[in-house]
Formats: C-alpha cells, structure tokens, sequence
C-alpha cells in the first residue's frame, strides 16, 4: 500500500519500521548513518542495512445511488445494505487510521469525499450516506471510467452496486482499474426476488430507471430468466477473477454481518500470502 | 347418440370459463417497479415457443374438461346405430304415436304413453329448429303437421285409445305422406308397446311397405321407441255372452264373464269382480277364483224392466293397466221396433207399410215410407227392418245398407218393373218373367191368371220348396206351414248371384222341370237380406193377398229388433272401431261415469244413435296383450336403418348405453394432461442461481 503515513499496511517503499527487510550494498549517496558498523567493522565492506517500512491505506468506497437499487422490501432495499456495508467500512478503515472516501454515484456523482483519516471526516461519511437517496438511472461505467483516471495512486476501491448494466462494458471498467493497479472489491447487491422470479399472476413490470413496461407472466419466462441472471452473473464473477478482484454476490437477505466478516478474513489471508 | 337431461346443454358456453378466468386473469395483472429490467426483457426474447404452446395446451385441456363434464352431466346414451352420431339432421320428424289401450301399462307409476311422450318430447328438443314436425297420432288416420314442440306437446297430451293399433296401415299413411308432401330427408319416431296384434301383418306387407320407402326419394331413417317393458301384475276383464230370460217380473239377465291374468302361476287368487246396472243404479260384487290364466264364470241379475232394456259394466279393481278393467254391455229392447219402406209407387208403399206394421194402434211397430229423395241421409240403423222394392239400391246408399246389415240390420227387397245391372250384395235382378195365357199373351193380374184356371188346375209357376225348418219361412210354432205353394205369381224376376234359397220356384210341379230360387238369403256378419223374386200387388203376385208376406215381414222384423236390442246374443256389444260413425251420425255417451263425454270411435262406454244403444268395448286381442321382443321389430324394417330405443330394463341386451362415465374418464384424463403440463419442473432440472451466504462465490460454469 502506498501512504503517505504510518499506517497499518505494507509500504511497496523500505522505511523505517522495525521489520528488517534486507541488506544491500552502499552505493554513493546513501546515508551514512544507514551503515551497518558491525559487519564494516568485521569484514571491511560496506552494507546499509534496509527496513520495511509501514504505511496507511487510501480506500475509496464507491456506492451506486441510482433508482435501481431502491428495489427490496421497506428497509431491506438493496441500498440500505449498501449504505450499512459502506458504513462499516469505513467505520472500521477510519478506526485502523485508514483514509477512506466515499463516492456517491447515479448517472453522474452524487457525493465525493476524498479520503481522510480523521474522525470528522468519518462523520462527515455516515451524514452523507444517511442523507443519500436513490435517483435515475446508472451511471456505474462511465463513472468507474471516470474514477480509475481520476484516481492516479493506488488504492484499494470497494464498489457496491448491483451492476445492471452491459456486462462487457462493466468488464472493461474492471479492466481499466486493474491497469491504474487498484485493488478493488465489488459488493454485488441483488435482492432475492430478483435472483428466483418468485412471483405468481401476470405482473405489468415497470422499468424503475426508464418509462418501460412489460406485461410478463412469471410462470411462462421464469425458466429465460433465470438462464439471463445466470449467465450474466457468471461473466461478472469471472471478469472480477481475471482481473483479481474480490467478488461478492450479497443476497440483500443475508446478515451483512457475515459476508464483511468473510470479506474481511480473506484480506486479511491475503496480505499475509503477499508478505 | 341421445341426451336424456339435454337442457344441461345450454350451459355449453360455461366451456369458455377458463379462457375468461384466463384473459380475467391478465387483466387483473398487478403492477411492480422493477429493477432487473434487462433480464426481464432477455427472457421475453428467448420464452420459448414450447412454453407458449404449453400455454395454449393448459388452456385447452382446461376448456376440454368443462366440455367433457357438462356431456357427462346431460347424460349421454348412445342407440344401436352409432352413425347416427354424426348423421344429419333430418329435415322432417314424423312421430307414429300408438294409443292402443295396451300403452296405458304401467311398469312403476308411468305409463307407457307418458313415457313414450316423455322421450319423444326430450328428443324433440334437438330438433327445435329447421326441423318440420308431424304427427300420425294413433287415433288418427291422417298426418298432421305440427308448428312447434309447445304445439306437439298439446297434441300428444291426450290418453290411450280402447281401439287397437295397426301399425302397417299408419305407416303407409306416413309413407303417402311422404310421396304427397315431399319433404327432405326424415326420421319416423314409432313410439309404440311391440304387441303383437297392432304390429301383426304378412311380410309380403311389410316389404311392401319397407320397399315403398326405399324408392322414395327421400332417405327416411326408423327410430324405434320401444316401451315394451313387462308389467308386474294386470287381469283383464270382458263379458263375452249375454242372454236375457224370462220376462216381466221375472226377467233374468245371465252374464258370462271372463277373467284373464298374465301369469301362469298356480297360485289361487281370489278377483273382485263387480257388475254395475247402470240404468238401476244397482251393482253386484262377485268373487272370481283364479287357478290359472283365465277364469271364465256366469253372473245372473234379476232385471226389474226387461222391456225398456238397460245397460252396465262389470269392474275389476284397479292395476297395472287400467284400460282392460271394464267391459261394457247392453240388453233388452230399446223403444218401437221401425222398418223403413221404398217402393216404386204408392200402393206398394203403403202396401208394405201395412204388412210390416198392420196394427196402427202398436206405436211399438212403426213403419215409415222413405221418398227417393232421401234415400242417401237416411239413417238406416234407426230402423230394425228395410224394406226395397224396386231397383237394387248403388252407390252411396248400397254402402249405407249393407253396413247396416253387417250390423245386426234386416233388409228384404222386392224386384220392379224396370230392368237394372244393379248388383247388391252380390245379388241382381234378372228378367222380367210373366205368365202367359194360351194365345201367348201376358196375364195382367194374378187374379185375372186365377180366373182362367181350370178345376183343380194351378196356372203359372208355384213354389215348390221352401225352408220350413228356421227362417221367416218356418213353420207355426204348432207345426202348421205357411201356404206358400198357394201362392200365384203372374209376374215374378229372377234371381241371379249366390246365395241361400229358402224358396223356389217351378212352372208345374213335376219333378224334371228346373225349380228357380224364389227367395234368397244373403247372410252378413250379425243381419241378413232377404231377395224375393215377386212383388205384393195385383200385377205381380198374390202376395198382396195371402197371409205369407204379412207372418215373413213380422218374422224379418221381429229378428231385426231382437238383433238390434241384444235380447238373444251379444249383438250390440261391438269393438272400438269395428264401425266408425258418419259424418251425419251423432252418437252419445250414455254409459260410465257422469259427465264423461267419450269418444265412439275410439273410446269404450255405452253409446246411442237414435233408438239405437251399443255397447263398445276394446278388441279382444287388447287383453294381456303379448308383446314383441325389439329385434323382431326391427326385423320388420328390413334393409331401412332402425335406432331402436329401448326402455331401460336391466340385463337387457341392445340397450342404448349410458355412456357419461366415458365423458368423466376423458374429463379426468384432460385434467390429468393439464396438471402434467403445469407440473412444476424438478429440483434437478430447475435453473438455480447460486447464493452464498458469505457472498463469496465458488467457481461457476456458465
């Protein structure tokens, strides 16, 4: 992790930490205070001996606001589980003296707080994220586009969205961040109505980001349905995987608690694999 | 194929039930925001067409299974012709209804004619529209058209008849029908009990008649309402002989009566039989024992008034059919005993009138001459005795007098002076024969011929034999002949046809000269007429002079009377039908209940025309009527196509089957193919979107 303080995360930089890292040999220009005396001293070479250095994390959580995720029973639309995952996050990052942002997206940005590690600016998160609401349609591409330009030091980018948009599209956003280096995550939040079709009775469907309509009878195009959700899903899960990003499909039904704690494991598992 | 509860076909459109709950369905469609719009619109893409098309299967197995219930519930049997499924409609339905008195059966509380209406009347509704209706009602001898169902409703609603059936001749009438009317295709329905004797004919008529439809243009179908059911228990009652002794105050009337079951068990029973006088108000209850099928046993009444005569019924209780639980009858004089004269002039008139009725003070002995004029509205059977002098009655009239005869009536006819080829009875009159004197000329009268005789000698033809043992001719009751060999007859025809000679005639009494019939005796079913070669006056014979015709005459008409007023057999006891009233002829009920107002021609009961009264009783062969099996009936029709529609009796072969459990399996099967169809797919084939509970996804193959 590249920061610009002492933080919890492995610097790619040597510093100053007390974790020794390796000995190389003292080329001009080096400080001399760096010198280890004691192998000078025994066998007349000059070594500096090098540390690895410890830094903070930048996080930028990147929250869909935009009509689709209101969808879901009254208080377990897919954007109150957003909102609650997002909170915690940063709850958690800011606790551990990580920067976390937070960016608030429609068709267009909603909200952009860049990241801080002060407990104000944590506040400042939970206010926006309460006053948030969910409006148009998505601008989840062009926005992820947007940011990965943006955004030009590495940092690890939580996206929670429910990603109703062209595959191959959002497949190339995946790609673009990966090619800036984030590390990123993506929440995938559908609501379980929408993974089963669970509905008897022919339903006049109404498109809640556009004026479409559909009069659908569930029994007759659950079979297609389900086939569209499945393939769908599976190209999303494995456009994460080549571009090793952590993927996460979230049935709002689930306790949130449960997928942030597995989320949290495998990070955890995960900087230890890279150390 | 026939419906017996078809009026659950008018609930037919109920079929369209689902597809209006479908389309209902649709309408009352529920509105959801939805975010997943894409998905939604890739499966509306790619819904396969199996789907749709199980769709429309769900729905028409569904309609299926309606259609298929409401047949079940109308109760569907199919007849012995399953083609007539799917033939087409006829364009006429001719129902032969039989209202002979064996129809009024009742197997369990319906009759046989009600039933029969019952069916006819089910099936018709079928047939409401663009179908002519008619009708060859059993006491009918015509076809009628019929408007509409409510109108052959009102015409069929009338009961049995007491006169029998004849099945053959209806047809034929429907058949003449047929030619005349030219109507299309047709169906004859013949609602009818199978017995035998209305069904009984040659089977070179059958074929006629089976043939006869064959050639008409027209394809005409049979279907056969067979309401031949057994009854459980019928007797039958007929008084088959009636004779009144005695007379006075010590007059006797001795019935025979005859009881008949149509059971041949051994079991002894005992029939109440009662024997009403229905002009004394008086009745006489009788047991009959019955050991085996019939019991036949003589019931004897004191009569109060022998002269003035009477009439009555004997009854047994109520059965299975009611129709054969009485039997009429009629005895003793009823009122003067008249004869009717015609003559060709005056005198032999008047002559005849005093010979037939000679004491003008006996208003129980009238004679009346009748005018030439009248001679066609004359109701001959008014009068015990007709006497024709003349040429032989034709025509209209010939007719008239011979069924007068036929029924009990007494006709003598005279010859007259005009030559005729009329035959009557199979009777003609020859030539004119008059005896002549020595110079060839004719006597003018027989007085004339009497006084050119010689002592002892006899001149002209003079009879030679005569029946002296019965007859008008027999001798006195003190054995004294009549004088007919001293009879003189100038002027005399002769007779010509077959019949029996009481009399003849020779010109001398010696052996080898041909004897002539002189008087003739045609003998008809309960009268007779008697030809007489000479007339009573002057010109003609000496029978205007001699005691003979005055004791024949009294004789003839006293037979006449006696036949007419039923004192010495059953003459006035007639079968329905047997004679059939006049359009002139008003006969009246007399007998039965009060007020009831019947029928002659087809009704029993006690009738009057004039001074005439009748008894009128159903046929004889209308008691426990045997009846046919279905199959020989239809055998009858040969090659013609027969539905036979049989009464539902258990066991039967030929029944038409109730074939709803058909409908309700295939009900069941259609529902079973619905609920197959919208079988929900199993776990296993079911399209499953993974979702881990730590939202961590295991690898997927797409």
């Amino acid at each position: 992790m590249v920061g610009n303080i002492v933080g919890h995360h492995k610097s790619p930089y040597r510093g100053s930490s007390v974790e020794f890292a390796e000995y190389r040999k003292y080329v001009p220009g080096d400080d001399p205070r760096l010198l280890d005396w004691r192998v000078l001293a025994r066998t007349d070479r000059y070594f500096i001996r090098e540390f690895e250095a410890d830094t903070n994390l930048r996080c930028y959580i990147v929250v869909d606001c935009s009509e689709s995720m209101s969808f879901g029973e009254k208080g377990m639309r897919k954007f109150d589980y957003a909102r609650k995952i997002a909170a915690t996050l940063s709850y958690m990052l800011s606790h551990q003296g990580d920067a976390v942002g937070l960016q608030l997206f429609d068709n267009g940005v909603a909200a952009d707080i860049p990241p801080r590690r002060n407990p104000l600016h944590l506040k400042h998160i939970f206010d926006t994220l309460a006053k948030a609401k969910t409006q148009n349609e998505t601008g989840l591409v062009q926005e992820l586009h947007q940011f990965a330009e943006r955004i030009r030091q590495r940092a690890l980018v939580i996206i929670i969205s429910d990603c109703f948009c062209d595959v191959d599209d959002l497949l190339n956003c995946f790609e673009h961040l990966h090619f800036q280096k984030h590390d990123f995550a993506l929440f995938h939040l559908l609501d379980p109505l929408e993974l089963d079709l669970d509905l008897d009775r022919p339903i006049r469907f109404q498109d809640m980001e556009g004026s479409d309509v559909l009069l659908a009878e569930p029994e007759i195009i659950r079979e297609p349905y389900l086939e569209a959700v499945r393939e769908y899903l599976v190209r999303i899960h494995e456009g994460c995987n080549k571009h090793n990003a952590d993927y996460r499909r979230v049935s709002t039904d689930q306790p949130y608690d449960a997928i942030l704690a597995d989320f949290l494991v495998d990070r955890e598992v995960l900087a230890k694999g890279r150390a | 194929m026939t419906f017996l509860n078809l009026s659950v076909l008018w609930g037919l459109p109920l079929i369209l039930l689902p597809v209006l709950i479908h389309l209902f369905n649709r309408l009352r469609h529920r509105k959801l925001p939805w975010a997943a719009m894409m998905f939604l619109r890739m499966a509306n893409r790619k819904s396969t067409r199996y789907a749709k098309v199980r769709q429309w299967l769900v729905l028409l197995f569904r309609v299926l299974a309606v259609l298929l219930l409401l047949f079940a519930l109308s109760q569907p049997r199919l007849d012995g012709l399953p083609g007539w499924m799917f033939s087409d409609k006829p364009d006429v339905v001719v129902i032969v209804l039989d209202r002979s008195p064996s129809m009024d059966g009742r197997a369990d509380g319906e009759s046989r004619l009600e039933k029969s209406r019952e069916l006819i009347l089910k099936g018709m509704e079928g047939f409401a529209e663009g179908t002519r209706i008619a009708l060859m009602d059993g006491s009918s001898t015509y076809v009628q058209e019929v408007g509409s169902v409510e109108a052959l409703k009102n015409m069929m609603s009338g009961g049995v008849n007491d006169a029998s059936s004849d099945l053959v001749a209806q047809l034929e009438t429907v058949q003449k029908w047929f030619k005349t009317e030219t109507p299309g295709n047709g169906e004859i329905w013949i609602a009818s009990d199978l017995q035998e004797s209305n069904w009984a004919a040659s089977g070179d008529d059958w074929r006629r008649l089976t043939e006869g439809f064959k050639i008409l243009p027209q394809k005409v179908r049979v279907r056969l309402l067979a309401m031949n059911e057994p009854l459980t228990s019928n007797h039958s009652v007929r008084v088959r002989e009636l004779q009144l002794h005695g007379d006075g105050e010590r007059a006797e009337l001795q019935l025979e009566v005859e009881v008949l079951r149509d059971k041949s068990e051994l079991t002894e029973i005992a029939v109440p039989v009662t024997i009403h006088l229905g002009t004394e108000s008086r009745k006489l209850d009788v047991d009959f024992k019955l050991e085996g099928t019939s019991h036949t046993q003589f019931v004897k009444l004191s009569i109060d008034d022998p002269d003035q005569g009477g009439w009555g019924w004997v009854e047994i209780p109520d059965d299975d059919n009611s129709r054969d639980n009485r039997s009429y009858f009629v005895y003793g004089s009823h009122g003067s005993s008249s004869t009717a004269v015609t003559a060709e002039d005056s005198y032999m008139s008047r002559f005849l009138q005093m010979a037939a009725a000679p004491n003008p003070a006996n208003t129980n002995q009238v004679s009346v001459a009748i005018p030439e004029a009248s001679r066609v509205e004359t109701e001959w059977s008014n009068h015990a005795m007709v006497l024709w002098q003349g040429a032989l009655p034709e025509g209209d009239t010939a007719k008239a007098l011979l069924a007068y005869a036929d029924t009990g009536g007494m006709v003598v006819c005279f010859p007259g002076q005009i030559d005729s080829e009329i035959r009557f009875a199979g009777i003609r009159w020859g030539a004119l024969k008059a005896t002549q004197n020595e110079q060839g000329r004719d006597y003018p009268s027989w007085r004339e011929m009497v006084a050119a005789q010689g002592e002892g000698e006899h001149l002209g033809p003079r009879v030679v034999s005569w029946e002296e043992g019965e007859g008008p001719l027999a001798r006195t009751e003190e054995g004294y002949s009549l004088p007919m060999d001293s009879l003189y007859f100038s002027q005399r025809r002769s007779i010509e046809g077959d019949g029996i000679i009481l009399a003849s005639i020779a010109r001398d009494s010696k052996p080898e000269r041909k004897a002539e019939p002189l008087i003739v005796r045609k003998v008809r079913s309960k009268g007779q007429i008697l030809f007489i070669g000479s007339a009573p006056s002057e010109q003609w014979s000496s029978l205007n002079f001699s005691i003979v015709l005055p004791i024949v005459l009294q004789r003839m008409v006293a037979a006449g009377a006696a036949t007419d007023s039923g004192r010495f057999s059953s003459g006035n006891m007639m079968p329905v039908g047997d004679e059939l009233s006049r359009p002139n002829e008003r006969w009246i009920s007399v007998g039965g209940e009060e007020g009831e107002s019947r029928d002659f021609n087809t009704e029993a009961g006690i009738y009057r025309l004039g001074k005439r009264v009748v008894a009128v009783n159903r046929p004889e062969h209308e008691d426990l009527a045997s009846l046919m099996d279905g199959d020989e009936a239809v055998a009858l029709f040969g090659e013609m196509p027969v539905a036979f529609f049989q009464e539902k009796r258990e066991g039967t072969a030929g029944d038409p089957k109730e074939i709803w459990q058909w409908f309700l399996a295939l009900m069941a099967m259609a529902l079973l193919v619905e609920g197959f169809l919208i079988l929900p797919k199993s776990t296993d084939e079911r399209v499953v979107v993974s979702r881990p509970t730590t939202g961590k996804v295991a690898a997927e193959v797409n």
